[in-house]
């Protein structure tokens, strides 16, 4: 393999894989990235055996062939040069030899025949959606996702294809967001597929604003296509639970807030919240919503806002990232709270079809 | 200069923290409580056929602890045998403790039998050397107590520990800095504070025979080989204070644990069931009564042979619920249990514990049936509190009740049946008793 390539090209190919290469790895051949030359292009792939990227840069590849190389020395190096173009050559042994300019660096990797191939894939459902649209669904929703291994199903992001809309959706049992969209599929795609929180990071890392994105989804697997990327996902398996049961239907109260007054002083306040459980309280109360907070021997903090509201006075505690984390990825002026009582779930929505459901904490 | 002429701290006790390890406790104080059996070959532990705690009479004639009562008897068979009272070890502990803090406030109840004294400095007040003030709090626990402790004397509690050790029962030996590298050269591996047989292992591989030895090694391969617990143990060694004295009474736990040993080997499914939901009971009831909550529990069966298998769950929500935690314990007991073989001891681990005051709801939980299986909980604590713990249990404590073979389970010590006026079988007076007549 023989190959020459612009060099900000290739940092940004190997940008692209290496988040999922893993560090810590029982597979050494997983802490590589693999490289292909031919036809023009230099293709580079990763893979952590639960998610696999492939991306291509252009090349002038004066002789086709592959190999592996240890993925983020190959990028440290790379990033450091500082020619214009990097010229990378295999010699014998899968020894890659990297000249820029005055540099030269020989790098040791494995042969491509161990790097473990990409899934085969055959899809029988498939969906066309465009990238910005997509990739603003999953950033609104995606945080609340479950960090928490006893409750894989919800480590992942549901992507909910039913009645001519896509409906994503992420909880990890406290809180829940959801966003929702019209699409066009055929009627025998309708589907629900759940992805797991790392390929969701890496869509959201690598979604451009323009252009479509092609999802293929088989039982266990999902394909994204879209510009220079493939990325190739495991499915969580599993039945997400019933989220439109948890939506209340009706709350008591609906009351306008200012969207970053609110969340500038649930931060506020929060930096009063005892650290081992991290609660607020927010009062509605006469025209005003009263934030507090207090941790014993240490101090309170409250912080008032104008609101609109007459009705009996309501207070109900919540975790302030919860309150903070939706409030962060939308972009309306204003949003909407709706509260009914301490003990019921509260709920946040925007005027784009966005809605979050929060559960109040106990304090005793 | 040979290595082993190598000073490692100059000057005698930059440091001084005293070790006081109470001489087979047990069975110590038995002899201190009923002087009849002074001299005499005592063990405790007849309620569980194995012995708890031997005598130093007892020890001499080839009787230890672990061995069952049956071996006990064949060995020596005018054996007294007795079965634990662990009101009057508590008792007497609680006083050996009394004493220890006359002389210094920063005393750790490290077991019910040993504890840590930090006397550092105390020499202005009391114008005696350290090694007098330790011998004083020896004398005083015997002349007051009947009661022969160990003490070791060092500049950190590690080396008090392994003092203390050095020479017993009734032991004194005092470890200054410039006679540290002496003594930790007839330290065997083995005998270091915090390594166990695997520990050892390795470090004989790398030809290592004492503590000396293992000191000696530089600073960085001992956190290398072994990691931040063998680095600090190497610190601890060399005189430099890792672990202080903490004189916390312990209120914060890592974890709460319960453990008991059949007093009879038993293959009986609903036996062996019965007694790990006791074990989780009595787990749960400290859990609540210390306003924690659990978010980890591990479920271990033990075998004739001493081998053992558990198994560790995490909940996705933490509970103080006993009722709450059952189903899922009895799920990890239907794993485990094999119907051939028997089983001596089960035991429940809580862990992870936190304290329970805020509380996340959830969405998908069924909050009703939480919140009536919590007050399940709350009812049994108020009406045990009322008339005795595990009066008001889980119903497969019935098998707890089935006739047993051995009789000596069913033998108190005299101390509960000997009753003051005005006690109770659960009530008794909080004072150590003697058996003597005058």
């Amino acid at each position: 393999m023989k190959l020459k390539v612009e060099k900000a090209a290739v940092v940004e190919g190997l940008q692209k894989v290496l988040s999922i290469v893993s560090t810590r790895t029982t597979l050494p051949i997983l802490s590589n990235v693999l490289l292909q030359a031919e036809g023009g292009k230099l293709h580079l792939t990763s893979t952590d055996l639960e998610v696999s990227v492939k991306t291509s840069v252009d090349a002038s590849v004066s002789k086709k062939g592959g190999t592996t190389l240890p993925a983020r020395r190959l990028a440290s190096i790379i990033r450091e040069l500082a020619s214009h173009d990097v010229e990378i050559t295999i010699e014998d042994k899968d020894t890659a030899v990297i000249q820029a300019g005055p540099s030269f660096f020989k790098l040791r990797g494995a042969s491509e025949d161990d790097f473990p191939p990409l899934p085969k894939f055959e899809g029988s459902r498939a969906f066309t959606l465009k990238q910005g649209v997509f990739r603003d669904m999953l950033v609104k929703t995606s945080y609340a996702a479950s960090t928490d291994e006893t409750r894989y199903i919800l480590n992942g992001v549901l992507l909910s294809f039913r009645d001519e809309k896509l409906t994503v959706v992420a909880t990890d049992g406290r809180r829940l967001a959801l966003v929702e969209q019209e699409v066009e599929f055929p009627k025998d795609s309708e589907g629900d597929l759940v992805i797991p929180t790392k390929t969701v990071n890496e869509l959201i890392r690598t979604l451009q604003d323009d252009g479509s994105i092609r999802i293929q989804a088989s039982a266990n697997q999902v394909a994204f296509e879209f510009g220079d990327m493939l990325i190739i996902s495991k499915l969580i398996e599993g039945a997400f639970p019933n989220f439109r049961q948890v939506i209340p239907s009706q709350a008591e109260q609906r009351v306008t807030i200012e969207r970053e007054a609110l969340m500038n002083a649930v931060r506020r306040v929060a930096l009063l919240a005892s650290e081992q459980a991290s609660t607020v309280r927010l009062t509605f109360a006469n025209n005003r919503l009263e934030i507090t907070a207090e941790t014993p021997d240490v101090g309170e903090a409250r912080e008032t806002l104008p609101v609109k509201f007459s009705a009996k006075e309501i207070t109900v505690a919540f975790n302030p990232e919860f309150i903070v984390a939706p409030l962060k990825t939308l972009d309306s002026d204003e949003v909407f709270f709706e509260v009914t009582d301490a003990l019921s779930p509260g709920v946040i929505k925007s005027n784009v079809p966005f809605l979050y459901v929060l559960m109040p904490m106990r304090i005793n | 200069m040979s290595p082993q002429d190598q000073i490692l701290v100059f000057g005698t006790f930059p440091g001084a923290i005293v070790h006081f390890d109470g001489d087979a406790f047990f069975a110590s104080v038995e002899q201190a409580a009923d002087p009849s059996l002074k001299g005499r070959p005592v063990v405790t532990g007849r309620e569980r056929g194995i012995i708890a705690c031997a005598s130093y009479e007892a020890k001499a004639l080839g009787v230890r602890r672990g061995i069952s009562l049956r071996d006990a008897r064949k060995i020596c068979p005018q054996l007294v045998v007795l079965p634990s009272d662990y009101e009057t070890y508590s008792l007497y502990s609680r006083r050996m403790f009394d004493i220890a803090r006359r002389f210094t406030p920063i005393v750790e109840e490290y077991s019910i039998d040993e504890g840590f004294a930090d006397i550092g400095g105390l020499r202005r007040v009391f114008h005696v050397s350290y090694q007098d003030i330790a011998k004083q709090i020896q004398n005083t626990v015997r002349e007051e107590l009947n009661l022969t402790v160990s003490i070791g004397l060092s500049l950190t509690k590690s080396l008090a520990k392994l003092a203390s050790d050095f020479r017993k029962p009734a032991g004194f030996t005092a470890v200054a800095g410039m006679h540290l590298h002496l003594f930790l050269q007839r330290i065997p591996l083995d005998n270091v504070w915090g390594f166990g047989a695997n520990t050892v292992q390795l470090l004989r591989k790398h030809g290592l025979k004492t503590a000396y030895d293992f000191i000696l090694k530089p600073e960085a391969w001992a956190q290398k080989m072994l990691g931040k617990p063998g680095h600090e143990i190497w610190r601890e060694l060399r005189g430099q204070t890792v672990w202080p004295v903490t004189t916390e009474e312990k209120s914060s736990y890592a974890s709460i644990s319960k453990c008991k040993t059949f007093s009879e080997p038993s293959a009986d499914r609903d036996y062996i069931c019965a007694r790990l939901v006791r074990n989780l009971e009595s787990a749960f009831i400290k859990v609540r009564r210390h306003k924690l909550r659990v978010r980890e529990i591990t479920v271990a069966l033990r075998k004739d042979d001493y081998c053992q298998e558990g198994l560790r769950t995490a909940l996705n929500r933490p509970t103080s619920s006993t009722q709450e935690a059952l189903p899922l314990v009895l799920d990890l007991f239907g794993w485990l249990f094999r119907p051939d073989w028997k089983y001596r001891s089960t035991m429940v681990v809580l862990g992870r514990l936190e304290e329970d005051r805020e509380e996340q709801y959830d969405l998908f939980e069924d909050r009703i049936r939480i919140e009536k299986l919590h007050k399940a909980s709350a009812v049994m604590d108020e009406v045990n509190g009322q008339f005795g713990k595990h009066r008001l249990h889980i119903g497969t404590g019935q098998f707890l009740e089935m006739p047993r073979p051995s009789r000596d389970r069913d033998i108190l010590p005299w101390r509960k049946t000997d009753l003051l006026k005005g006690e109770t079988d659960r009530r008794r007076l909080a004072l150590p008793r003697l058996k003597i007549t005058v």
